[in-house]
């Protein structure tokens, strides 16, 4: 067997990227075609309200910049969806709307597919932990009326894949807001004193059906002792 | 790990009926299935779940798109990584990708781009399927793509195939559809591509239909029924080769399961029999 060659042969690396520079920057040749038939595909599959509203020619144009442009790194096909949205975030001339639209969709689509295991509902829970699929986001439309325009109003969020793999968008209030935050900062937070330390915000009713809320929709979720999950390392000295 | 039998059918699977095969007791006809790793792995939620329940079910094969072995950078070992990861988690014994780049100097392309079939180009190559063979501690399979352009005075495919196979040891994913498709497209000769492949490397078939434009060119869509005269080269290929696992790729215009199930028992009994070998 040859000995491994490390780079490639210069004629041969010269050869093919100039058949590339052609694909990336010739619409017409076929796999010009190709390739942009390829992300047009992902991304309506992706992000049907964000292609739906922006146009065709628009969205051809934001293709086309994408095709010539951007430096993937992510070899998935996939991650098309990704690269796009970074793409969009960094290069694209779009409204402030329009990119709010497409980040929405990316979280939608990140929590569907992210590989953490939910566990399953329940109100019956000793320490708490944020659903490991959540996503906190903050949004100026309705996402049960995306498409129509919004008030300029940053409103919280949550993304989030439940145990049973449905993905909800569930809109915080400020006691949800406040336990979000706590049990985040917090490794399975423990229910004993958490209304204590938050009550000075909110009454305890309101935290109590923040807290149940949140429970029975899987926003928030059981969570053991840190000593007592599987990869949980000894910290003491 | 499982092994397949040179008879076994297999399918790609697909999202649109994974819900309906996981709803049947295993499918009589149906040997194994073929996930494109890329698809499935670094993945939770309800497709982790189908693929979970599926694999306690199918044997399972690997067939990637992005792997980019032909392509002039250094090869993502980040993604090989993953991919040795997938196909430990599910014990999967045959890993195969494209003998194709995906990716250029800017970055990725997300296509099965053609590479020069250069006689200099294969020490680089094959020093290259080395590195993915150490990585996944399996052979590398690498399968011949539909090629819509070809470089001026490059070597045959088959030639090009033999060669490489020679110098790195990989195996053969032997796609009919892309070899009668390519014989087209560029007028050349599909029964030579197959007589110049070493048939010890040819490790299983791929079957698939394709589309013909108005002006007679064609696209490797995988969206139609298997064409008779693509059928009558996988005889061809049977009587050159020997018989080898058969997949059967359907990947747009995906008919329901119990239809794919008839196509592919129709096309492996068929081709078996010798039914489509043209005098």
């Amino acid at each position: 067997m040859s000995s491994p060659e490390t780079a490639a042969p210069p004629a041969m690396a010269m050869e093919f990227a100039g058949f590339c520079r052609a694909a990336r920057t010739i619409g017409s040749e076929i796999y010009g075609q190709l390739l942009r038939e390829n992300v047009a595909d992902v991304l309506r599959a992706s992000f049907p309200l964000f292609t739906g509203g922006i146009g065709s020619a628009a969205l051809d144009a934001a293709i086309e910049a994408f095709i010539q442009r951007h430096p993937a790194t992510r070899p998935q096909f996939h991650h098309i969806a990704t690269e796009f949205l970074l793409f969009a975030q960094r290069q694209l001339v779009l409204s402030p709307q329009q990119i709010a639209l497409l980040e929405y969709e990316w979280a939608l689509l990140a929590a569907e597919i992210d590989p953490a295991s939910v566990p399953p509902a329940s109100t019956d829970v000793d320490r708490l932990s944020l659903n490991p699929t959540a996503r906190l986001v903050l949004l100026q439309f309705d996402p049960a009326r995306p498409a129509v325009a919004g008030d300029a109003v940053d409103r919280p969020h949550a993304i989030f894949r439940t145990a049973s793999h449905q993905v909800l968008t569930l809109p915080l209030t400020l006691p949800d807001c406040l336990l979000v935050e706590h049990v985040r900062a917090k490794e399975a937070a423990p229910l004993v004193g958490l209304f204590d330390a938050l009550m000075p915000c909110c009454s305890a009713v309101e935290l109590q059906t923040s807290l149940t809320r949140g429970l029975v929709c899987g926003l928030f979720c059981p969570s053991q002792r840190p000593s007592e999950t599987p990869h949980e390392t000894d910290r003491s000295c | 790990m499982r092994t397949l039998t040179e008879g076994a059918r297999g399918l790609g699977l697909r999202p649109e009926f994974v819900d309906t095969l996981l709803e049947l007791p295993a499918v009589k006809g149906l040997d194994f299935l073929e996930v494109a790793p890329e698809n499935w792995m670094q993945i939770g939620g309800r497709k982790r779940d189908q693929l979970d329940r599926i694999a306690d079910r199918y044997p399972l094969v690997a067939h990637g798109l992005s792997l980019s072995i032909a392509d002039t950078e250094p090869l993502n070992t980040a993604f090989l990584r993953d991919v040795a990861r997938f196909l430990d988690d599910y014990g999967i014994a045959i890993y195969s990708d494209h003998l194709s780049a995906a990716r250029d100097s800017t970055g990725y392309l997300y296509d099965l781009l053609p590479v020069p079939r250069r006689a200099e180009n294969l020490p680089y190559l094959a020093g290259r399927i080395a590195q993915v063979q150490d990585f996944t501690g399996r052979r590398l399979v690498l399968e011949n793509i539909s090629a819509y352009y070809r470089y001026p005075g490059e070597m045959t495919e088959g030639a090009f195939f033999a060669e490489l196979v020679a110098r790195s040891g990989c195996g053969i994913l032997l796609d009919i559809n892309n070899a009668y498709v390519n014989a087209r497209n560029h007028g050349t000769d599909a029964d030579a591509f197959l007589r110049a492949l070493p048939s010890e490397a040819i490790v299983y078939y791929h079957i698939a239909g394709h589309l013909e434009l108005a002006d007679g060119f064609l696209l490797d869509t995988h969206g139609t029924p298997v064409a008779d005269a693509v059928m009558a080269l996988a005889g061809k290929a049977w009587a050159l080769h020997g018989a080898r696992p058969l997949l059967l790729e359907r990947d747009n215009k995906v008919p329901a399961l119990d239809v794919l199930l008839a196509d592919l028992g129709y096309i492996a009994t068929a081709v078996d029999e010798g039914r489509h070998v043209l005098a």
